[in-house]
């Protein structure tokens, strides 16, 4: 499983095209993030900062996998097809563990330095941003596996409008507050779970989806 | 007799295709050569055997371990080489050895940059800069460099000019020195397993027509070329398939040395792989 990882880090982060577009997606949030300082920024910030890097992983391996038929190839590694599934959920979970953190030193700089949240709120946006990430990257994948790279895109990018669109009716139908009070705190302790189940199903339906492929 | 691949009664259905019912060992220490025309069933054979391609049969087991239950523990032990290069062509060899170091547990880095050097691959050069018969090698060298037992080319010289391939053959040569290891080979060029091969397979339209070792093919069967009377006197047991043309029989014979006593005088040509090939499909069958 390591080494199909590996292979997925390196077309993400070695391929120039691939690592031109997380710098610039970086940029564009850390630049965008300093000029526009509102509550309502922040959180999609917060939002965009974990959801962003963890789901678009697969995206840019699926693509130079199908080019290449690499997949015909990876079937005759010492591994099971089970095995090749459940290793690109992992990365996509290490890839969003790590944007969580980035995405925490941007919460915890709006709470001491920019003042704007209280912690209690920040970490709140913080857990909300995980949840998404999670059941996002989880429906995005399905579609990927199901579909192929490019369809999978048109989906992401669906995903995303859909998913913006729901944060901006919200924000007028309940409020920017509904996402830092303590009710949503609360809520996290069933999101939390409920979004890691979403996860694990999403990773048992591509096994399914992938053993059916290449059968 | 210890083999590299046994497999049984293996079928695999597709619309309108089935390989049908397919069964035969490879001895370990030998070369077997996969013949058939486009579409026979090669790669899907290959696919099956691999589990690339899920497929029925009372046994596939290949290095003495059934593929069903053992299909990882084999693969640490097999290599493949496909007719084309499947790795990223942004990667460089180097990086390709990086990630095969995590894909197998008895891979060889010093091993592996040594081919590079001997196929003269540049290690930092992208794959997609590197010619066609460059990336063949890289495929040759990442497959040979966790020392596997067992060989598996489809197609794998194909589209390669006649040097690279008599430089595949002499590395395939060096591997099969050692009897612990064997190669199961489809390929079209007939004349490199004419070099190579101890065993012929022809599978034609999804059956398996024939498993024969190469001497068998060379002592056994031979061409005539006659004309009506001899043709008609020849036993129908002893006819592979003719060809009718137009004042003689050009005929495939099965059974060259029975054939050559009852008939001292008439020229009998050796038969290659090639002909055989040829004459099982354009050829006619006597009834």
């Amino acid at each position: 499983m390591k080494g199909i990882m590996l292979k997925d880090l390196y077309e993400n982060f070695y391929i120039k095209k691939n690592l031109a577009s997380y710098i610039f997606g970086a940029l564009f949030i850390g630049l965008t993030s300093i000029f526009i300082d509102t509550k309502y920024a922040f959180i999609l910030y917060t939002m965009l900062l974990t959801i962003a890097f963890g789901s678009s992983i697969l995206e840019a391996s699926y693509e130079q996998d199908e080019k290449a038929n690499f997949n015909k190839l990876q079937i005759t590694f010492p591994m099971t097809k089970t095995e090749i599934v459940i290793s690109k959920y992992l990365l996509a979970l290490m890839c969003t563990g790590i944007s969580a953190l980035i995405a925490l030193v941007y919460v915890l700089a709006n709470v001491y330095l920019n003042h704007m949240v209280t912690l209690a709120e920040a970490l709140t946006v913080w857990g909300l941003s995980i949840c998404v990430s999670l059941v996002f990257t989880g429906i995005v994948y399905i579609f990927y596996f199901l579909l192929g790279k490019k369809i999978g895109t048109i989906i992401y990018i669906a995903a995303a409008l859909i998913l913006g669109g729901m944060y901006g009716s919200s924000t007028v139908f309940f409020g920017i507050e509904s996402y830092t009070s303590m009710d949503t705190a609360v809520r996290l302790w069933f999101l939390l779970p409920a979004s890691t189940v979403v996860f694990v199903l999403s990773c048992m339906l591509s096994i399914l989806i992938y053993k059916k492929k290449y059968s | 007799m210890d083999y590299a691949i046994e497999v049984r009664n293996l079928t695999k259905r597709y619309k309108g295709f089935t390989l049908d019912d397919i069964s035969f060992a490879l001895p370990q220490g030998t070369v077997m050569g996969l013949i058939g025309e486009n579409g026979a069933g090669k790669s899907t054979l290959i696919n099956s055997i691999l589990g690339i391609a899920d497929c029925e049969s009372s046994l596939t087991a290949m290095l003495g371990l059934d593929m069903k239950t053992h299909g990882k523990k084999i693969k640490e032990d097999i290599a493949v080489i496909f007719n084309d290069s499947h790795y990223d062509v942004n990667l460089t060899p180097k990086i390709i050895g990086h990630i095969l170091s995590k894909v197998y547990k008895n891979w060889d880095a010093p091993l592996f940059f040594e081919y590079l050097e001997r196929f003269n691959l540049p290690e930092k050069k992208k794959i997609k800069k590197l010619s066609t018969g460059m990336r063949v090698k890289l495929e040759f060298a990442a497959a040979l460099s966790h020392h596997p037992r067992l060989l598996i080319l489809d197609e794998a010289t194909s589209g390669l000019d006649p040097v690279f391939r008599d430089e595949i053959l002499d590395i395939l040569r060096e591997f099969t020195e050692d009897e612990e290891h064997a190669v199961l080979m489809s390929s079209h060029i007939t004349s490199d397993l004419d070099k190579i091969a101890d065993y012929i397979a022809y599978l034609h339209e999804g059956k398996m027509l024939f498993i024969k070792t190469y001497d068998e093919i060379r002592n056994d069967y031979g061409i005539i070329t006659c004309g009506q009377e001899l043709f008609d006197s020849l036993s129908r047991d002893d006819i592979a398939a003719y060809k009718k043309e137009p004042y003689s029989y050009r005929v495939l014979v099965k059974n060259r040395a029975k054939l050559r006593q009852v008939f001292q005088d008439i020229p009998m040509e050796n038969a290659s792989v090639e002909d055989i090939m040829l004459f099982y499909v354009k050829g006619e069958k006597v009834k």
